[in-house]
């Protein structure tokens, strides 16, 4: 019998000696985010405010505090989600002669090189660039810009920028009915600016947030939108509880037979 | 009889330790637990986590996390391998106590391999 901090460790000493392209990785990764106690306390409140928004009329003064709070609310989430995951020796949010950005974490240790290892950075990139956007609109493309000239210019040391929202982000893939074969607005921005820099961007909406309070749950969710961004499906992803399958009908009709 | 073709994965083993993994699984429903194998096959905890890892991806073995409480010395739950921790506060199943500190808590990982396996 192991103590939750003892097994921690000899997780990390087992990916060690995986490949990354190893599905083991996967399974293993799940020990490595902890989700905090206050973070299920934390999405109630943000989903009460939220509530209260959708139900107030617009011109009510409290609304415009409530929508504040909405933004505090979602950029302590993300902080509290970052903070559950192993290796992290560094949280950071400030404005210096740059633009402000929401937070920053890294990690200079054995095990954040691990964690970078499954999240696909590179040792020299391996800080992550939180954004928290509580608008009711999606985020749009001058979002992604921002976000990007602040990695490329300001953090040239992040490989990895995280936008937590409520709606998604304009040009991404909604209807899973319907296979999206174009690249447009901020889903542009986020392939390009992989092409030319190799960083990465990824968003959280509401439902991936609502999942962030299950443990194990951060890297699996990261790294499945890592892998859409070079995969481009045209397809939102499905819920994390639920298994991905993407095939056409004559190959679906055999993952669904016995 | 199952086969497990290492490709490298395993290759931090000797020709005898894969003998011996071979040997622990040649019946049927057997087992594994990451410090069983680590004494039979003298290697480090890690390295057999690593190895029951592996069964599992390649659809040899179904994975398990034990979880044991204060409460008894056996186990008093499971989650499927890859479902990362309970979430606290958790009820034991066995006391049916409310679990607030995790400390309360400890874990191992069990293979369990329903047809015998051949390592090469």
């Amino acid at each position: 019998m192991l103590s939750q901090e003892e097994l921690v460790e000899q997780v990390l000493g087992a990916l060690e000696k995986l490949d990354r392209d190893d599905p083991a990785t996967d399974k293993l990764a799940s020990y490595l985010y902890v989700a905090d106690k206050q973070l299920s306390k934390f999405i109630d409140d943000l989903n009460q405010t939220l509530d209260e928004i959708q139900k107030g009329k617009k011109t009510d003064s409290k609304i415009q505090s409530k929508r504040i709070l909405a933004g505090k609310l979602l950029e302590q989430i993300a902080y509290l989600s970052f903070r559950g995951l192993k290796g992290v020796s560094s949280l950071k949010s400030f404005q210096s002669a740059g633009p402000q950005y929401d937070l920053l974490i890294t990690g200079d240790n054995q095990n954040w090189i691990t964690i970078c290892k499954l999240l696909y950075l590179n040792t020299e990139s391996r800080d992550i660039v939180i954004e928290a956007k509580a608008k009711e609109s999606k985020i749009q493309d001058k979002d992604f810009a921002r976000l990007c000239n602040i990695m490329e210019l300001n953090l040239s040391g992040s490989g990895l920028g995280v936008f937590f929202t409520l709606n998604g982000a304009t040009g991404f893939p909604k209807d899973s009915s319907q296979r999206q074969r174009s690249l447009r607005d901020a889903k542009l921005r986020q392939v390009l600016f992989n092409a030319k820099t190799g960083k990465m961007i990824i968003v959280f909406d509401k439902e991936d947030i609502l999942s962030l309070a299950k443990n194990g749950c951060l890297i699996n969710l990261i790294t499945r939108k890592i892998r859409d961004l070079s995969e481009n499906t045209g397809l939102p992803l499905v819920p994390i509880t639920l298994e991905e399958v993407d095939l056409p009908e004559h190959l679906k009709a055999l993952h669904e037979s016995p | 009889m199952t086969s497990f073709k290492s490709g490298g994965k395993i290759s931090f083993l000797s020709q005898w330790q894969i003998n011996e993994l071979s040997r622990h699984f040649t019946e049927p429903d057997r087992t594994a637990m990451p410090h069983e194998l680590a004494i039979k096959l003298k290697i480090n905890y890690s390295d057999a986590l690593t190895i029951i890892s592996l069964l599992e991806t390649e659809g040899l073995s179904n994975n398990l996390l034990l979880i044991y409480h204060n409460c008894q010395e056996a186990p008093v739950d499971t989650l499927p391998f890859g479902a990362g921790f309970p979430n606290l506060p958790w009820k034991c199943p066995n006391c049916e106590v409310i679990v607030e500190d995790g400390r309360e808590l400890s874990y191992d990982l069990m293979a369990k391999a329903p047809e015998p396996i051949e390592f090469f």
